[in-house]
């Protein structure tokens, strides 16, 4: 028989399984609150230094001039960010050959939609964001329909990003690529 | 009375913010694809993300897009489970990957671009050079090496990042999204000072 000692006997199975349901509650609750404390993230650090309903083309990612952790300068970013609450934003965008993408962040970092480039054809790409419909009581959509258009892109928070990424894959297309960017376009639709 | 004490204070405390702080930083199989070296995070940048990945990229400050477009592999060990470190020698070799385009980058431990003279941090599936058998053979070292060379400065540990955009199975004509975490480069120590 193993022996037990003296200090391990005076301890209480109770106490125990207390520490164990108080840890589960510690850790959830750190996982779900701590982190929004922690470092700011990739995309309010974005947000923060772009002017609203606006495409703007980054610069080159280079050890001086990184705007967010583990993005490289193999990938150029042209971005928007959006508020819809004064009205409806257009976005408009070329995706000229496979690697490029468009895609949407809610301001938590999900990047809840996207839209990858076709092989091998260009494709031109535009639609509109419109502002969440309102809710009353968090239940029950009033006023604005939940159903958007196939052109038209329904977010759950006014404030996002639009990101649109590019692969650059050499010198010799850095102009053709910052012509794309360039052409991107985001603002609030006018009438 | 003070045994009880410790015993409770070290599993609610103790026990509860490490094991969070262990499935933030490091993950586990339910919200990780570990291979060799690399390790991808399921669902990130998904809006269906599960707590843990989601506080993974808040918590590092990443703009990381959707898992459903991009496979972005980390590692911040080699292939024998070793921490990387500036002062060491690797080479990262293996079968190119099947994807629309992909890039292998080296980063500081906190995710910036390691300043190098060569103004070189990557390379991709455009730029790099394969070996005669058509296989990748990326060195990492403080000091140039002939080849493709990806230098590490004096960034102390370091940590390589590998994006497939729109991944695909190896082969021609493989299915979208199907890349084998087996496929990827081993991540090799070749020396150390």
């Amino acid at each position: 028989m193993p022996v037990i000692p003296a200090w391990m006997r005076q301890l209480s199975w109770q106490t125990g399984l207390l520490g164990l349901v108080c840890g589960g509650i510690i850790h959830i609750v750190s996982t779900l609150v701590l982190p929004q404390f922690a470092t700011a993230s990739g995309v309010k650090r974005i947000a923060e230094k772009l002017p609203v309903n606006r495409m703007v083309v980054l610069d080159k990612a280079t050890a001086e001039n990184q705007i967010v952790p583990f993005v490289g300068p193999d990938l150029r970013l042209a971005v928007c960010r959006f508020d819809v609450a004064n009205g409806p934003v257009n976005v408009a965008a070329i995706l000229p050959d496979k690697g490029w993408s468009l895609g949407i962040y809610s301001m938590q970092g999900d990047n809840f939609y996207v839209v990858p480039a076709a092989d091998f054809r260009r494709s031109e790409i535009s639609f509109q964001i419109i502002p969440p419909a309102e809710k009353v009581f968090g239940f029950f959509n009033f006023g604005r329909s939940v159903e958007a258009s196939a052109s038209q892109v329904q977010v759950s928070q006014p404030e996002g990003l639009i990101v649109l990424r590019a692969p650059l894959k050499g010198r010799a297309y850095q102009a053709e690529t910052e012509s794309y960017l360039q052409r991107a376009r985001c603002g609030l639709t006018r009438g | 009375m003070i045994g009880n004490v410790i015993l409770f204070v070290g599993l609610a405390v103790v026990g509860g913010l490490s094991s969070s702080w262990y499935m933030i930083e490091k993950g586990s199989r339910l919200t990780t694809v570990r291979s060799g070296a690399w390790v991808a995070w399921k669902s990130a940048g998904r809006a269906d993300a599960d707590p843990y990945t989601r506080a993974h990229f808040l918590r590092r400050g990443m703009l990381p897009v959707s898992s459903s477009l991009a496979q972005i592999y980390q590692a911040g060990t080699d292939s024998d489970g070793q921490a990387l470190y500036s002062s060491c020698d690797y080479v990262v070799e293996g079968d190119e990957p099947n994807a629309a385009f992909w890039t292998i980058a080296v980063f500081d431990e906190a995710g910036k671009l390691i300043p190098n003279t060569a103004e070189r941090y990557s390379f991709n599936s455009a730029n790099v050079m394969r070996s005669a058998n058509g296989r990748l053979d990326i060195r990492l070292a403080r000091s140039a090496r002939p080849g493709n060379w990806l230098p590490t400065g004096g960034a102390g540990r370091i940590t390589l990042l590998f994006t497939l955009e729109e991944p695909r199975a190896a082969g021609a004509g493989g299915a979208a999204g199907d890349v084998r975490a087996q496929d990827l480069p081993a991540v090799r120590r070749i020396a150390c000072r």
